[in-house]
């Protein structure tokens, strides 16, 4: 929002997160991880039921996968290892 | 619609009134630098935080142009990736970004020092610790009752900057790889600080060992996680020990600023731990645990007025980000 005055300081314009074209995702297998701080809360459970049926319409299949939140293995280290056996990973993060 | 109330209603203040970003404002504030130019992106919403979005929140705050650099240079140190700030926004703990500023540009744009060190009363402290929040909840999308959770938070979410004095240590700037004559900003994500009182101190390690004892205090989560720990020496304290250098206090305190893991047990730290997915850390009952993993993540600067013996300690997460101011 711009009026004739003031000039909007809140952020208008956003990096692109195109989502993965569902037809990638059509009989691929889709890592599911839980890397919530607390996760015993549930939320993160909730969000990747969520993905699950979101996607399950596109063929794909899914599996569950662990990641420490905090110092566990480099981000990229933990990718490379999983990155043979899923064609994508949807992971949860937060607290 | 009066502008400030007009401000309100769009949602962009803090809660305290913000001075309306009129176009003028914010090129005064730009200074013909090019409005469009992407600074960084900031998470968690993934926003371009452009100069003259940057410019808008920092007239909002009450900051003057020659702030701005200053400013900037706080967004460029967020948007690092070892800052991690997406998790420092969006956790329910109460951390926040706190400003660190060094160099010349402490005299030259007259931040506090003195009294006050960490309170108010300067408008280079108050506007561009408050400009930083202000994007931080405009552009980077932390907004209360959105990305923003914070169980309790502190009052550093309304502004969090402190600039280090000269003393006979060397500056923050300058252990951190920048010469003396550069002008730098570090980023903390800093919980609220705790005044620690050692009046009338003879020796250096009656200080110290005060601060040894509150360092390993349960309930923080630096114990889980082992971040950072900022140290604010007022000048008395910072005489006292002047014998010794930063490194020196560093390795003491480091030392001694730790407790077993069966001094724990009973205060719902292991439970924490357990929650937190961090118990491997207290396995041993003899193992030593403390708020950091070495010695050189006790950060020290010293500021404050010359009358009074404290020194504020600081919990911060993660890894702080040092990057130098760019003036034009």
């Amino acid at each position: 929002m711009e009026t004739e005055i003031l000039v909007n300081p809140l952020a208008e314009r956003f990096r692109q997160r195109p989502p993965a074209p569902p037809r990638l995702l059509r009989g691929a297998e889709v890592a599911l991880v839980d890397s919530m701080l607390n996760p015993a809360a549930g939320w993160g459970q909730a969000l990747l039921e969520g993905t699950q049926a979101a996607l399950a319409p596109t063929g794909a299949r899914f599996g569950r996968e662990r990641r420490a939140p905090l110092a566990g293995a480099p981000a990229d280290d933990w990718a490379d290892a999983i990155a043979g056996r899923y064609a994508a990973a949807v992971i949860a993060v937060g607290d | 619609m009066d502008l400030i109330e007009e401000c309100y209603a769009a949602g962009w203040t803090d809660g305290l009134p913000v001075v309306p970003p009129t176009r003028s404002r914010v090129e005064a504030m730009l200074g013909g630098r090019p409005a469009d130019r992407v600074v960084a992106v900031l998470e968690p919403s993934g926003a371009e935080a452009t100069l003259e979005k940057i410019a808008a929140n920092a007239v909002m705050a009450g900051c003057l142009p020659e702030y701005f650099p200053v400013v900037v240079a706080a967004v460029r140190a967020a948007a690092e990736r070892a800052f991690g700030l997406e998790g420092v926004l969006t956790t329910v703990h109460s951390q926040w970004p706190l400003v660190l500023v060094n160099g010349p540009i402490v005299q030259r744009l007259g931040f506090n020092t003195g009294p006050n060190a960490l309170g108010s009363g300067a408008r280079p402290n108050a506007t561009i610790g408050r400009a930083v929040n202000l994007v931080m909840r405009n552009i980077a999308g932390a907004r209360e009752g959105g990305l923003d959770p914070k169980t309790l938070a502190h009052p550093g979410k309304y502004s969090y900057c402190l600039a280090e004095a000269e003393s006979v240590w060397t500056p923050h700037h300058v252990e951190r790889g920048f010469s003396p004559g550069t002008s730098t900003v570090t980023l903390f994500a800093a919980d609220a600080p705790l005044c620690l009182a050692v009046l009338n101190a003879q020796r250096p390690e009656q200080i110290l060992g005060t601060i040894a004892d509150a360092l390993p205090i349960a309930g923080t989560y630096n114990l889980a996680f082992a971040g950072e720990v900022l140290l604010v020496f007022s000048p008395e304290h910072a005489a006292i020990c002047a014998g010794m250098t930063k490194e020196e206090v560093r390795a003491w305190l480091f030392q001694r600023g730790r407790r077993p893991v069966r001094s724990l047990v009973g205060l719902g730290v292991l439970e924490t731990a357990d929650l937190l997915g961090r118990r491997e850390r207290f396995d041993d009952p003899d193992q030593l645990v403390g708020p950091v993993r070495s010695a050189d993540s006790i950060r020290i600067v010293v500021s404050g007025g010359e009358v009074g013996g404290y020194t504020a300690l600081i919990f911060c997460s993660g890894r702080s980000v040092v990057v130098p101011i760019e003036e034009d």
